[in-house]
């Protein structure tokens, strides 16, 4: 078995901020193996966008403090200064936003933004870089592509311009992908060519993938395996094929039953989640999610529970799983 | 559930149009649909279909450019600009982004409050008594909250106050434009049963506007899917998502993931980008990425029909339909 | 029904009060110190800023315990000169900036918040007025209107401080009229003018007030200017822009009375710097950001 392509160590991230000390990430480790297509979910507030950027290198140097450790292919990422990043961005890691509009930039066509970051990733010549640019996007599947090269972000559709920002960051064959929610606020429709789209990218190029984001259809039909984060812990880690069925820890099936589904009936009532998650701001004992889970315990309040596995598919941190061995 | 005859909410042939000349684009090409007392009508489609217009229209926030908008008995596009600001207590609308919805410069109980001041229905203790109720009732307690202003809540806790503001002149008719889009899945479902239970206890009539199709099953009896500016098929939410008659409605079914893996389905791709509004194909406006397309369907617009009780299709080869 | 009554600790905002910190009230109390001893100056018991004291007489006399900042070339007070003449620069810098807000700022929300054709005609005047360079405009129109008075530089002064303003509003204006809770309250049934007062006008009077004030500071220094080429009030009425030019004037060997100069100089810079910082803490103090989802 080959080492894995990323290891991330006990990262802690904590923003200073005015209001004091906000722990966004406290205390993760996973790894991502090559080829491997992985799902982080979590609502707003989890600490997974912060993840990702912190994975990715991208945090300030002030007011923020990193420890523990994130390997990729062997580099150590937390602490380093931007300019030693650099040369890994691009050609070994590369990252997908959410928003389209605002990580292309307005003013520039679209063509020159994927040849530039040919030119500054793999040091491309400028024609070869615009030839290669525009294979990209053929393989990205943008119509008319020779037209729509010198096109401005603001002449193309959402999900055009998602294809735009896909093969830009795609352009220098990383070996590690974060998407952080790729397809939010895309139509449904946009949303299934995206993720065909990625599908198909990374059986291309052998990539790894980190799929962040808060939908749990995505997330199941699209990864081999799924974190499941809380208040900026890691709360269940499981195969994608055991979330259905062999899922364990309370949140997640909170999350589970309170996703409405089309398979269900009209009017079936969903189980909301009492309450909002804990400000972090403030010091935690315990549980994060005992104040909302309806299983919780004073051992659950007073201890905080590390990730175990009792012989299942899932590990998850709790005291009181639900559901049974698979 | 058993439909009364007459509908409280009527639309018929709306069109709403912007800009002029050569640059308008009609947003709402001519649609029509009914909302009985007491039901929640899901309103869906893709970005672009006209829907969030269609909602801002009625409530008479856009003006239409064509048809009727009727509230009971009385015409609103056609009723004098006084008697329709009057007629705003019947007919209510939730906003998608529930942080700007609320003035964040002022206290929650004020903004509760504004519409039972300005139209001086109570006052005084009364006033007072009738807020903290209202609040009560969108989960939000005004003992503790109410002095708090807008700006120190949550997009769900927002949500609830829109709620309740918007309940305050007991409206007949409510329109959700989005109302659980920007929330993360655990309040939405907070906020969608509190509007299943506030409904019940209110009589409301909803008119659901959303793109996503889950939640609108969830929430809606009947489904009406719009299209580029059209309806193209209206039928009870069970049986639409069973049995889609409309090829639009049946594709945007097959692109919607479920959490089960194991009820993974055979997806039909819907390829290709929606045409833009300002110049939407001839004939039936889905031909150009319809699989079935025929000749009739470029020459000749389908009209809607009744093709089975309560089911209506805009198309010339309805699917699932055997004559 | 679930019932979202936690503890108030848990909402949005946790507490954190804005202060608008010490040097923001040192300054507010040098103002307002400045502004009321201008406004009763007549009453405190100041040596007369015209009038030779000739029990004291001296002509470019030094600091002393009868003329605190000594004496000018004329023997009058400097002290008293320099609290009397903020009666003048005062008088302009608010007069013309009410003028503009008044004016600049009603005619922003109106225009904004209707839009349409009415936004369209405003827009394009004040881009009119706008494109006439304003302190030259000022100095040419104060050169054929002689004799200066007060009344005149605050017409004047105002009328091209408008489209500032009106820029201004109208973007605060925009701003808040595109947010929904304004739908809302039309949806609800509100008419026009209780839109404006309850909703818009509470959202934009922060930023209208921050510029109103910094607009005070820069009138105050236009009025220095104007004094400098004797476009400003004439003799015997003076204001902190007439002393300095005053000063420039008579300041060259043999007399070397610098009083003149650096007190009025110093108060004046004073308060400027002391107006600035507030209308820029005003600012940012008023930036109320709104609740995170």
């Amino acid at each position: 078995m080959n080492s894995p392509l990323l290891v991330v160590s006990n990262l802690h991230t904590t923003f200073e901020t005015p209001r004091g000390l906000l722990p966004a990430v406290r205390g993760v480790s996973f790894s991502v193996a090559e080829n491997q297509t992985v799902g982080i979910v979590g609502e707003s507030g989890s600490g997974k966008t912060v993840l990702a950027r912190t994975i990715m290198g991208l945090q300030p140097i002030r007011g923020v403090k990193l420890s523990g450790s994130v390997l990729l292919n062997g580099n150590e990422i937390v602490n380093r200064p931007h300019d030693e990043l650099r040369h890994l961005w691009g050609s070994e890691v590369a990252m997908i936003f959410q928003d389209p509009m605002t990580s292309l930039n307005p003013v520039r066509r679209i063509g020159d933004q994927i040849a530039e970051s040919l030119q500054v990733g793999i040091g491309l010549k400028r024609k070869e870089a615009r030839a290669r640019a525009l294979e990209l996007l053929v393989q990205v599947g943008i119509p008319s592509p020779e037209d729509r090269f010198n096109a401005y972000p603001s002449q193309l559709s959402g999900g055009m311009r998602q294809r735009v920002v896909i093969a830009s960051a795609l352009s220098c064959n990383p070996k590690l992908v974060l998407a952080d929610e790729p397809t939010t606020g895309l139509d449904v429709t946009i949303q299934a060519q995206i993720l065909d789209l990625l599908d198909q990218l990374k059986i291309e190029r052998k990539m790894s993938t980190i799929l962040v984001t808060h939908d749990l259809g995505v997330v199941a039909t699209r990864t081999d395996h799924i974190y499941v984060m809380y208040a900026g812990r890691i709360v269940e880690s499981l195969p994608t094929a055991d979330l259905h069925a062999h899922h364990r820890h309370p949140y997640t099936a909170a999350l589970l039953n309170s996703t409405p589904r089309i398979e269900n009936k009209s009017h079936t009532r969903l189980t909301a989640i009492p309450g909002s998650p804990p400000n972090l701001l403030k010091p935690l004992t315990g549980c994060a999610f005992a104040a909302r889970c309806s299983f919780a315990t004073d051992l659950c309040r007073n201890q905080t529970p590390e990730l175990r596995n009792d012989g299942g598919a899932s590990e998850f941190a709790c005291f009181n799983p639900v559901g049974v061995n698979a | 559930m058993t439909i009364q005859s007459n509908p409280i909410l009527s639309v018929q042939d709306l069109q709403v149009t912007f800009g002029r000349g050569k640059k308008a684009v009609q947003a709402v090409a001519g649609i029509s649909f009914d909302i009985y007392p007491g039901e929640t009508l899901g309103l869906v489609g893709e970005s672009g279909c006209g829907k969030s217009t269609t909602g801002r229209a009625i409530m008479q926030i856009e003006k239409p450019s064509g048809g009727h908008v009727k509230l009971g008995d009385i015409d609103l596009i056609s009723t004098a600009p006084k008697e329709a600001r009057r007629l705003r207590t019947r007919l209510q609308m939730i906003f998608q982004d529930p942080i700007s919805s609320l003035n964040p410069r002022r206290k929650v109980r004020d903004i509760v409050a504004e519409p039972l001041d300005y139209w001086k229905v109570v006052t005084g203790d009364e006033r007072a008594a009738r807020v903290d109720d209202l609040l009560r009732k969108v989960g939000i307690d005004p003992t503790v909250f109410g002095h708090r202003y807008a700006r120190q809540f949550s997009g769900g806790q927002c949500q609830r106050i829109s709620i309740a503001r918007a309940l305050a002149m007991n409206p007949e008719v409510l329109i959700c434009d989005e109302v659980v889009s920007a929330l993360d899945v655990s309040v939405q479902a907070q906020i969608l049963n509190l509007l299943e239970d506030l409904k019940a206890e209110y009589g409301l009539s909803l008119l659901f506007i959303a793109h996503d199709l889950a939640v609108v099953k969830n929430i809606a009896d009947r489904v009406a899917v719009m299209y580029l500016g059209k309806i193209v098929e209206i039928g009870s939410s069970d049986a639409l998502y069973e049995s889609p008659h409309h090829p639009y409605t049946d594709l945007l079914l097959s692109a919607v993931v479920d959490i089960d893996p194991s009820k993974k389905h055979e997806r039909k791709v819907l390829q290709g980008e929606p045409p833009s509004p300002s110049n939407p194909p001839s004939g039936c406006r889905f031909r150009t990425r319809c699989p079935f397309a025929t000749e009739l369907c470029a020459s000749a617009e389908p009209e809607m029909s009744e093709i089975a009780p309560g089911r209506f299709v805009a198309c010339h080869y309805p699917l699932n339909f055997t004559k | 029904m679930d019932v979202d009554n936690k503890p108030v600790e848990d909402t949005a905002e946790t507490v954190v009060t804005k202060k608008l910190g010490p040097v923001f009230w040192l300054c507010a109390i040098w103002i307002g110190i400045t502004v009321v001893a201008a406004v009763l100056a007549p009453w405190i018991g100041l040596p007369s800023p015209t009038v030779v004291d000739y029990n004291h007489f001296s002509m470019n006399g030094p600091m002393s315990a009868a003329h605190w900042f000594g004496t000018n070339d004329g023997g009058q007070d400097i002290f008293a000169r320099v609290v009397y003449g903020a009666r003048i620069s005062l008088e302009v810098s608010f007069g013309s900036m009410l003028l503009a807000s008044l004016i600049g700022g009603t005619a922003a929300i109106f225009a904004a918040y209707k839009g349409g054709i009415l936004d369209t005609i405003s827009n394009a005047l004040m881009t009119l007025i706008l494109a006439f360079p304003a302190a030259l405009a000022v100095i040419a129109i104060l050169s054929f209107w002689m004799p200066t008075t007060p009344f005149k530089l605050i017409l004047i002064i105002g009328i091209s401080g408008i489209p500032l303003i009106f820029r201004v509003v109208r973007g605060a204006t925009l701003a808040a009229a595109r947010k929904e809770y304004v739908l809302a309250a039309h949806v609800q049934g509100a008419k026009t003018p209780r839109i404006i007062f309850k909703e818009i006008i509470p959202a934009v009077w922060p930023t209208a007030v921050a510029f109103f004030i910094l607009g005070v500071a820069s009138v105050i220094m236009l009025e220095g200017a104007l004094a400098f080429l004797g476009l400003s009030v004439q003799t015997p009425a003076f204001s902190w822009g007439t002393l300095l030019n005053d000063a420039r004037q008579k300041i060259y060997p043999p007399n070397q009375n610098f009083n003149m100069l650096i007190w009025p100089c110093l108060d004046m810079v004073l308060f400027l710097v002391s107006l600035n910082f507030i209308g820029d803490r005003l600012r940012s103090y008023f930036d109320i950001t709104e609740g995170k989802l």
